[in-house]
This record gives C-alpha cells, sequence and structure tokens, in this order.
C-alpha cells in the first residue's frame, strides 16, 4: 500500500514543473513518507533540515500574528514550500523557476492522503504519549512540559 | 439497637462488590477528607491548600511563559537520536500500511482541474469573444509593451551626492 502511495505522489509531483521532492513528516521532522527524483538535493531530505520548519514555525506563531502555516524559502537553485498541515509537515523541493502556485494547491490535492496518514501519527503520538505517563507519573514540571513539546 | 447497619443491598452504592472493607469515602479525594476534619487540622489543611494553589499557580505561569517565549535557538537541542528516529520511522511505516489497508481508499491519480470556475458548462455555452475585441485587447497590449520598452530615465542632476564635506 505504501508503493501505491508512493506511486500517487510521485504523478502528483510530475503535474509541477521542476518540482523534485515531497516529504511528509512529523513535527520533528521524522520522515513519513517521500518521494523524491535525481535532481533533489540530498541535504534538505535529511532530518536535520527537515526538522527546522518545525521549530521555526512553532516559533513564529508566536509573534502575534496568528499559527504560521506555510514557510518558503529561495536559494540560489533551489526553492522549498514548506507547509505546517497539524501534526504533519509537508515539504515541497523545487527548482528556484519553479510555480510556487502550483507547488502550494497541491496541498489541496493531497488532502485525503495527510487525512490518512494524520491518523498515524495521532496513533503513535498516543503511544509515546501514554509510555512517557507510565515513566513519570505526576510529572507536572517545567521539564516535562519543555519535553513533551512535539509530543500530540 | 442504634444501628446503622442495614443488612439490604444498598440501591445508591455503585461500587461493584462493595463489602465491609470497601471505603465510604473515595481515599483519592484526601483533601476533602482533611476539610471536613475540624480545628487546627482543617486550619493546616486549609494552608496547605493555598500553599498548593499558589505552587500550582506558579508553575502554571513558568509554564506559560516558557511556551511564550520566542527561541529559535534551540534547534540543536531538538536534534534526535540517530536510533529513536529509525525507531519513529519503522513505527510510521508500519502503522501507515495498517491504515492505508484499512481505509481502502485507492488512489487514482487525477490531474487536477482548475479551481477558478465554479461552473464550466456556462462559461463553456457562452459566445465566444468576438474578433474584434481579441484584436483590440492584442493590439492595447502590444502597444502597452513597446511603450514599456522605451520607458528610459534620463537624470538631470548627479546621481551621488556628497554630504558635509566643505
Amino acid at each position: 500500500m505504501t508503493e501505491d502511495l508512493k506511486s500517487y505522489l510521485n504523478k502528483q509531483m510530475a503535474t509541477v514543473d521542476n518540482l523534485h521532492a515531497i516529504a511528509i513528516t512529523d513535527r520533528d521532522g521524522v520522515v513519513i513518507i517521500k518521494v523524491a527524483n535525481q535532481m533533489a538535493p540530498d541535504t534538505a531530505l535529511r532530518q536535520a533540515f527537515l526538522s527546522v520548519f518545525g521549530i521555526m514555525t512553532e516559533q513564529a506563531s508566536k509573534m502575534g500574528m496568528g499559527n504560521n502555516s506555510k514557510i518558503i524559502n529561495f536559494y540560489d537553485r533551489f526553492q522549498t514550500v514548506q507547509i505546517n498541515a497539524h501534526p504533519l509537515l509537508l515539504h515541497f523541493i523545487a527548482d528556484r523557476d519553479a510555480n510556487t502556485g502550483l507547488i502550494l494547491e497541491l496541498e489541496h490535492a493531497l488532502a485525503d492522503v495527510l487525512q490518512d496518514i494524520s491518523k498515524v501519527v495521532t496513533m503513535i503520538a498516543q503511544v509515546r504519549r501514554q509510555a512517557d505517563a507510565d515513566l513519570f507519573p505526576g510529572d507536572n514540571t517545567i521539564n516535562h512540559c519543555i519535553r513533551s513539546r512535539f509530543i500530540y | 439497637m442504634g444501628c446503622c447497619f442495614s443488612s439490604e443491598e444498598d440501591k445508591d452504592q455503585d461500587v461493584p462488590h462493595a463489602n465491609e472493607r470497601t471505603p465510604l469515602l473515595d481515599p483519592s479525594q484526601a483533601d476533602h477528607i482533611h476539610q471536613i476534619q475540624g480545628g487546627r487540622a482543617s486550619r493546616n489543611s486549609i494552608s496547605q491548600n493555598q500553599k498548593g494553589d499558589e505552587q500550582s499557580e506558579f508553575t502554571r505561569i513558568l509554564r506559560q511563559t516558557a511556551i511564550n517565549v520566542i527561541d529559535v535557538t534551540s534547534s540543536d537541542s531538538q536534534n534526535m537520536e540517530q536510533g529513536e528516529m529509525q525507531d519513529r520511522a519503522t513505527q510510521y511505516s508500519n502503522r501507515l500500511n495498517m491504515v492505508l489497508s484499512a481505509s481502502g481508499r485507492s488512489r487514482v491519480f487525477q490531474p487536477n482541474l482548475p479551481t477558478g470556475i465554479t461552473s464550466p458548462q456556462m462559461t463553456l455555452t457562452a459566445p465566444p469573444v468576438s474578433l474584434s475585441d481579441v484584436q483590440l485587447i492584442s493590439s492595447f497590449s502590444e502597444k502597452c509593451s513597446n511603450a514599456a520598452c522605451e520607458i528610459k530615465i534620463q537624470h538631470k542632476e548627479s546621481l551621488v551626492v556628497t554630504f558635509g564635506v566643505p
């Protein structure tokens, strides 16, 4: 079934010229599913890079302008469009001259995919939260709050 | 005999399999027991409750402050260990297979239609634009394009101005 989903994502990716990769991750940048062609920069698909958006969108939401939903970065050769689709993060990596509007539209095309994957993340998060509660019963300190900031 | 015990089953008792050792008051609600004890114990419990309230309020304020702080330098501390990351990726992969097969949704790729028109049949059945209108638009856009190309800036003053030089 994952292969079907990858094939579907590949076809969606092909609808936008010069779009090289689509990655769906959790808030910590752990990849749930990703598709990429050979042009995609390897560094942009590592957890260290993908996790930064999770932190940045959270911090940017504290600026007093409501929740941050998208961050678009332009580099010399590439652009990254990153979308905060709670509880998931959606990352698109494309050429600098790719059509950003079309990439943003892909979020709607992937709505039902995101819905299914959200269930997975929610289930895993519940299991982790339960395990956390068993390890630290009654722990309501600040450290606990900070530690579990990314747990849903 | 002044005995309060009744062998009849208590209809209000909602604890199943209750016996003589079943506490009438829930031991988890120890605060309430403290409160109903009179005199000095009561005063102690009130002061303890107040202290507890202050502590919880203090903790709440600290927590809220920690949440509100904008900290973009914490990215290094949030990096996960490689093993933990792989564990989670494996968990996601397994569960994703389960959820996808359970949902039974077949993902048939359909190219996106433009979402700008709500009723395409109305637009498609409308009479076509007349040729004269098309020519008018073409000529005007060509003139606009030519005009934009011919715009030149002619500076009459020096672009570099020195300040404070005697």
